[in-house]
């Protein structure tokens, strides 16, 4: 009944005529994002934590389909997170800076909201770097001083729904918002050493397959900038 | 009674000097404002952006000038680091490859940026389109990173980005805090204006107008704009 009921109303939803703002261009948004993360770790330590940050995306319009770049990168501070690299076991707490790349399909439907704005869906794969550097930690096995950072990569997935502002000219500046949700699953853990501000070097590394996992719930908004 | 004249002059004098003092702030007041209206400096230039497109052949020397800048400036930007760690060796295990780098949010964040920044500006005092500037800095940026970075370490994912979209984000704010500045006409905003973005100092910026005021000798003026491209 209820599949039903979601598919009539995605139907109808697809099958309703309206104007749609510019197409056929490429355009270069940009804007900031709110995230809630939970970060699930080593020795089955969790953490959940806000993070603040800019999101950027470059991409081409045709009519209703958008293929874009989409970047988040965002800063916050874990309070709890817990992490092994071969022989190193360090806990604390940490600031956290991240990257994310997503190639994402993002379709905007014909529908319009308050004859305003254009709903949208857009999902993609995504890739990730986490560099942690731990603020009170302690150090349960190996070596590990406050010149280490703490690095993985992650791999997972973007979905998004949202809305654009309806206006003919990508020149006018439209605005968006959208409320997401990523999974990340680490790949890569490696232990780093800054030497000075131009040389970071990687003391060890390993595979670390879905060892750390988060959730990420976000909310972006931001504008087209030309 | 000369002291008692005098007197009473002095203090009439004083009396009035408020309604004088008064009269006189009025003036200048309106002077000012007749001054604000028709006295504004003429400046010599005035400086824009003007897009236009552009031939396969023109956009491979730009791309062309803009790689070989990079060659020169990247070992003068970074001498230390370029000795210790660039190599033929590291150039032949590097090329192809595309990482997620280490660097320091200095580096990516704002060093990058700063790049592509100027990479935008460059190709915006070549006319194209600001998103045409975007493409073109990611070209210019893929090349670096592909074929001059490779010396010491591998493309980066982050760079390949950050570099052409931060930038010309960047970028784009410096073209409007610099262009505001070069046409204020004055030395300072000039000095400024050219600094933050000094494509427009060189030979392919096609942006600049001159403008030179003409009298016929009959009474009438007008205004001659000379641009060159």
């Amino acid at each position: 009944m209820i599949k039903n009921m979601a598919i009539t109303i995605f139907i109808f939803i697809l099958t309703i005529p309206e104007g749609l703002c510019y197409q056929n261009e490429f355009a270069l948004k940009g804007g900031g994002n709110f995230s809630v993360i939970e970060t699930k770790s080593f020795l089955q330590s969790k953490d959940t934590h806000s993070a603040g940050g800019i999101n950027s995306c470059v991409g081409y319009r045709f009519t209703n389909l958008e293929f874009n770049m989409l970047s988040h990168i965002f800063y916050g501070k874990n309070k709890n997170i817990t992490s092994i690299t071969q022989n190193t076991i360090v806990s604390g707490t940490g600031y956290v800076r991240a990257i994310s790349f997503t190639p994402s399909v993002k379709y905007l439907f014909d529908y319009t909201f308050k004859k305003v704005w254009h709903p949208y869906f857009m999902a993609g794969p995504t890739f990730s770097q986490h560099t942690i550097k731990m603020e009170n930690f302690q150090v349960i096995g190996g070596a590990y001083t406050e010149k280490n950072r703490i690095s993985y990569r992650s791999t997972g997935f973007t979905i998004s729904i949202g809305a654009e502002e309806i206006l003919k000219f990508k020149e006018m500046h439209p605005v968006f918002f959208e409320i997401g949700y990523t999974y990340l699953a680490s790949r890569r853990l490696s232990l780093l050493n800054v030497v000075n501000m131009a040389e970071i070097e990687t003391v060890s590394h390993e595979d670390t397959n879905e060892k750390i996992k988060s959730h990420i719930l976000f909310m972006a908004m931001g504008m087209t900038i030309f | 009674m000369i002291f008692k004249n005098t007197l009473i002059f002095i203090v009439l004098f004083f009396l009035m000097f408020p309604t004088f003092s008064a009269e006189t702030r009025r003036e200048l007041l309106l002077r000012q404002e007749e001054i604000k209206k028709s006295k504004k400096r003429t400046p010599k230039h005035h400086y824009g952006y003007l897009e236009r497109k552009h031939s396969l052949n023109e956009s491979l020397r730009n791309i062309g000038l803009a790689y070989g800048i990079t060659w020169a400036l990247y070992p003068l930007t970074q001498p230390d680091y370029f000795r210790k760690h660039g190599s033929w060796e590291n150039y032949k295990n590097n090329f192809g490859k595309i990482v997620f780098d280490q660097d320091a949010p200095f580096w990516n964040w704002f060093a990058h940026p700063i790049s592509g920044g100027q990479l935008y500006l460059y190709y915006r005092a070549n006319s194209y389109s600001r998103i045409g500037s975007l493409g073109m800095a990611a070209i210019s940026s893929a090349l670096f990173e592909f074929t001059v970075e490779v010396w010491q370490e591998p493309a980066s994912i982050q760079d390949l980005y950050q570099t052409p979209i931060l930038g010309s984000i960047l970028g784009l704010g410096i073209e409007g805090l610099s262009m505001y500045l070069l046409n204020t006409g004055n030395l300072i905003g000039k000095i400024l204006g050219h600094t933050i973005n000094p494509s427009t100092l060189f030979w392919f910026y096609e942006g600049k107008i001159t403008i030179t005021p003409a009298f016929d000798g009959n009474g009438k003026t007008r205004v001659v704009l000379r641009m060159d491209f």
